[in-house]
């Protein structure tokens, strides 16, 4: 049994076909119109009048390209674009564009999928043992930036307060347990030599 | 023996607990390297002093003056500490403090015979600190001449951050 079809659907196809036709007579008017024109340039005594409108039509083309060039100029020089881009920016909340994005489920089955992934894993195998890795590594370690980057941490307050901090703590351990051991050291060696002379400990009063 | 590492040596107050022999001892080790490094690099400043002038030579009088000067240096080092602070930079990473017959501080005379009774000590193979094995209050023969006694004081030892 054959369904009607939709009323909408018939409009856009309509729609769709007077478009395309729209567009095929449109080509179909261009070519006619310049195969006219050529035919009708060729004619004789009309070749030099044809020449001087080419010659006005080249000259009106010039001065468009001039005048378009002006006008990107001067819109240039205005700081028009600088202020429309970062109105642009301002009204972009890009944290939380970029929330949104690393958040989407999309996003999240292909990160997942790519983890899971044999061929991303000996990817990454190959590109942590290349020789290329290496020397990357090596010029980064030696280049001037990370010199100066861990010269400026070695030399930096915090660590060094961690480091003293964290020496300070050694060391009062240390001397806690040396003072516990010998503590206890005094009272072994005082009940031995009490237990010898029978001397017995005296008690608190 | 655990309750003993935790409260160790209460001997006849309960409030007060005396340094015992091993506690002592290890002080002592600790303000002997103190003096020893420091006698080294007060040598080592007066040879290099010496090696300008054409270097130092000694006969016997010279070695007896500076062995003199060497011995009195440490004597200062313990009763200048003993005076000022009532303890050693030994006693205070251990947690003792020396206190005479009124609580207080040794003064300079008393810190000068514990110190010459310290010094006749240890000359005497330690001898003088046989005592504080048995006595009541944990006394060597110096705190017995000096009338001194040597607290443990664990709590001002942990507010120490080293020695």
């Amino acid at each position: 049994m054959a369904t009607s079809p939709d009323p909408v659907d018939v409009a856009l196809g309509a729609a769709a076909i007077g478009l395309r036709v729209g567009v095929a007579a449109g080509l179909a008017v261009g070519d006619a119109g310049r195969s006219a024109t050529r035919i009708w340039i060729a004619l004789p005594g009309v070749n030099a009048v044809a020449t001087r409108t080419a010659s006005r039509g080249r000259d009106a083309r010039v001065q468009a390209g001039e005048t378009a060039e002006e006008v990107v100029r001067r819109v240039a020089a205005s700081g028009a674009i600088e202020r429309v881009v970062g109105q642009v920016l301002d009204g972009l909340d890009m944290e939380r564009i970029v929330d949104d994005v690393l958040a989407h489920p999309a996003v999240q089955r292909f990160v997942d999928a790519l983890l899971k992934s044999p061929a991303f894993e000996r990817l990454l195998y190959d590109v942590l043992d290349s020789e290329f890795l290496l020397q990357v590594t090596n010029r980064v370690l030696e280049s001037p930036e990370m010199q100066a980057a861990i010269e400026r941490i070695a030399s930096s307050p915090e660590l060094r307060r961690a480091i003293a901090d964290q020496s300070s703590g050694m060391a009062r351990e240390f001397v806690g347990g040396v003072r516990r051991t010998s503590a206890t050291l005094d009272d072994v060696a005082e009940q031995k030599v009490r237990g010898w002379l029978r001397r017995p400990k005296p008690q608190p009063s | 023996m655990a309750a003993a590492a935790e409260a160790p040596a209460v001997v006849e107050e309960t409030e007060l607990v005396y340094g015992g022999i091993a506690t002592r001892a290890v002080a002592l080790a600790v303000d002997s390297v103190i003096v020893w490094v420091a006698l080294l690099i007060l040598g080592a400043v007066f040879y290099a002093i010496g090696a300008l002038f054409g270097g130092i030579h000694l006969g016997p009088v010279g070695k007896f003056i500076v062995g003199s000067a060497a011995i009195i240096f440490a004597g200062l080092y313990f009763v200048v500490a003993w005076t000022t602070a009532g303890r050693t930079v030994g006693q205070r990473a251990m947690g003792l403090r020396v206190i005479d017959r009124r609580g207080d501080p040794p003064r300079f005379f008393t810190a000068v015979i514990r110190t010459a009774m310290l010094g006749l000590c240890i000359v005497t193979c330690f001898i003088g600190f046989i005592p504080v094995l048995f006595d009541r209050r944990r006394r060597g023969v110096p705190d017995m001449i000096a009338m001194t006694t040597v607290l443990y004081v664990p709590e001002e030892a942990a507010d120490t951050p080293s020695a």
